[in-house]
């Protein structure tokens, strides 16, 4: 099987050969990686660990006149963070953002956002007059073709919508005055939610016009207790947009994948409801994944992993290896199930817990599975 | 204690305006608007209430006191609970906690020094003896960065002020007994309504 169809397979709730593996790895983690295997590129590191990039994603892009200055470049270099995605998810909106440290004492940065181009809103209407990126400039899915037309048959191919309402939204707005208009002036996101529900059911089209067969839509709705508004509020206002964008998707047969980190249990029935394929990470340390399985493993596939916040950082290789083995065995049986890191393994992660989890998935990742 | 309860957001100034009017205590409003608090930070917990609940209902709650701040001013309740200097350690940038958390903390009557994102451990140690502070509040929530409160610890500990102030971290991926054990922090919470009732629990204590 190769990986394209191992993904496939899982996705139709069938077991493949064996359980379709990711990893999520911050560059210095990969770079550790690459350092114990003497890999070169990220093909070669996965395949060291024993498996195969089963998913292409296809994004937006810049439109091709674009010419970005060398401060600029400097800034994503600095982040080690892709130019080219950087000015489609933030600059091009006017989302501001500044350095910030990531790892005391190393020269590793992050950004932060310091600016919401929302934020002054006063008035629905102002919201309207607002101009977004334009998806007819010349050169936006140009590297998106060429990558449709690289991996076609091979992979998976992803439309990537990533943030599309609740996290664009506050990254245009900030977080606490979009909570205050949800609950004060809920006109005030209403609009802002169905401003960009009209751009990104336009992307949808086109990244189904590319080929895309599966629209990937991230969104963060809650830290590990909780979620950022009442399950109400988010059925009221959020789901029926989220209903629209998904139909969009599977009326031309796509699949729809949906992230967010957290603990969701709250929604996760729903956005079953509406229409997901699959969820991911759906975080071990918030969710119970066993009951999510039971509950709704024949209609969607758990894109899933070791804890990042936990196990990985701060357990043993034993730890590692038992709840991998923990996952596989309850997790996996019957197919709609991948493994790998649960998000970004950053560098607090040892070399060897990666690899107890690796190996422990090429030791008994394969189907049927038996797990002891 | 409805109006913050039911997040009145914009009617709650002109409701205590008119409770005062018709005659009430500026104490006994106070006392019924923390009781709403309260009520809300124990859906918090039991999960009938989420995050943006929390926050609406500390900053409704901050509305109210704006009024009735004047009317304190001359009552033991007109002073600050305490000084909690709140920032997001070094290599961290989130602060939406920060801010839930420093909201809370504030409607509690609370004064909060807020240094920001990305602070380095050092700087946590020279403003909490800058601010005369009680609690030092650091929020971080990575793996990667939770450790760093250790440093914290240690910074205070090599000046000879250990034992001047209490030192709670927070943050969404804490788990309350790996961090008190290996960092030497006197709490650590994964739930803002949680870090309230600690630090009320040791400031209203120490005032007995
Ligand atoms: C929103 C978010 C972001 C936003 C932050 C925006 C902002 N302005 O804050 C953005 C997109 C910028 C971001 C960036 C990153 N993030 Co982030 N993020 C989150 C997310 C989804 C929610 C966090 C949040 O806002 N929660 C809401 C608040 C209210 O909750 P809270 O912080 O828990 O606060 C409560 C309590 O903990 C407490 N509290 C909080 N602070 C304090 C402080 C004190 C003193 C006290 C007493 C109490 C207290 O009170 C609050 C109310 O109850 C979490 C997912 C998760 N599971 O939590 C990931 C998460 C924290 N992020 C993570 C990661 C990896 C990152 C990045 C490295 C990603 C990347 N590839 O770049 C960067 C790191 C940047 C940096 N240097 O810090 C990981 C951390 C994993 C780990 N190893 O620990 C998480 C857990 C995601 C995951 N599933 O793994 N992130």
């Amino acid at each position: 099987m190769n990986p394209r169809e191992r993904f496939l397979t899982t996705l139709d709730h069938r077991e493949p050969d064996r359980v379709p593996l990711t990893a999520r790895l911050w560059h210095d983690t990969e770079a550790r990686l690459m350092r114990h295997f003497v890999a070169e590129t990220r093909d070669q590191l996965y395949s060291k660990l024993g498996f195969e990039t089963d998913r292409t994603h296809l994004r937006v892009d810049p439109p091709s006149a674009w010419n970005p200055t060398r401060e600029y470049l400097d800034f994503c270099d600095s982040i080690s963070y892709d130019p080219w995605e950087q000015r489609v998810l933030y600059e091009e909106w006017g989302i501001e953002r500044k350095l910030g440290s990531v790892r005391p004492g190393s020269d590793v940065r992050q950004f932060y956002f310091t600016g919401h181009p929302w934020e002054a809103f006063v008035e629905p209407g102002e919201v309207q007059e607002v101009e977004l990126p334009d998806l007819d400039a010349p050169g936006r899915f140009m590297k998106a073709r060429e990558l449709a037309g690289r991996f076609q048959g091979e992979r998976v191919l992803v439309g990537d919508l990533g943030h599309c309402q609740w996290t664009k939204a506050w990254e245009l707005r900030g977080m606490l005055t979009l909570m205050k208009d949800l609950h004060t002036r809920p006109a005030m996101a209403e609009a802002i939610l169905d401003r960009l529900l009209g751009h990104y059911l336009d992307l949808t089209d086109r990244l189904l016009d590319l080929g895309a067969e599966a629209i990937r839509y991230s969104e963060d709705w809650a830290n590990n207790k909780s979620m950022f508004i009442d399950p109400g509020m988010w059925r009221r206002v959020f789901k029926p947009r989220y209903r629209e964008l998904f139909q969009r998707a599977k009326r031309r047969g796509a699949f729809v994948f949906f992230h967010s980190d957290g603990n969701i249990a709250p929604i996760v029935g729903d956005l079953v409801e509406i229409g997901i394929d699959l969820l991911n990470p759906v975080q071990p340390e918030c969710m119970d994944r066993v009951e999510i399985k039971e509950k709704f493993g024949d209609r969607i596939t758990l894109d899933t992993g070791a804890s990042v916040q936990s196990t990985l950082p701060h357990g043993t290789v034993d730890d590692v290896k038992r709840e991998t083995l923990h996952a596989l065995k309850h997790l996996a049986p019957g197919g709609g199930f991948v493994y790998g890191t649960s998000h970004m393994a950053m560098y607090d992660v040892p070399v060897e817990n990666v690899l107890a989890l690796y190996d422990t998935c090429r030791e008994y990742g394969g189907y049927p599975i038996r797990v002891p | 204690m409805n109006a913050v309860i039911d997040i009145r957001y914009d009617e709650i100034a002109g409701l205590v305006l008119s409770a005062l009017k018709a005659g009430s205590d500026p104490l006994d409003v106070l006392g019924e608007l923390r009781e709403g608090l309260r009520v809300v930070g124990e859906r918090y917990q039991e999960g009938e209430y989420f995050l943006s609940q929390l926050f609406l209902a500390a900053e409704t709650m901050k509305n109210a006191l704006e009024v009735l701040q004047p009317l304190l001013a001359a009552t033991d309740q007109g002073e600050s609970k305490g000084t909690i200097v709140i920032g997001s350690i070094e290599g961290d940038i989130h602060d939406f906690g920060k801010a839930i958390v420093s909201s809370l903390l504030t409607a509690e009557g609370f004064h909060i020094v807020d240094l920001g994102v990305d602070v380095p451990s050092v700087r946590f140690v020279e403003e909490a003896e800058k601010a005369n502070a009680d609690v030092i509040g650091i929020s971080a929530l990575l793996s990667t960065t939770q450790p760093q409160s250790r440093d914290v610890v240690q910074g205070l500990e090599r000046r000879g002020i250990r034992d001047r102030f209490r030192v709670i971290l927070g943050g969404t991926g804490v788990v309350p007994e790996y961090a008190l054990a290996q960092y030497g922090v006197d709490a650590a919470v994964n739930d803002g309504v949680e870090a309230v009732k600690i630090i009320s629990g040791w400031l209203e204590g120490e005032q007995r």
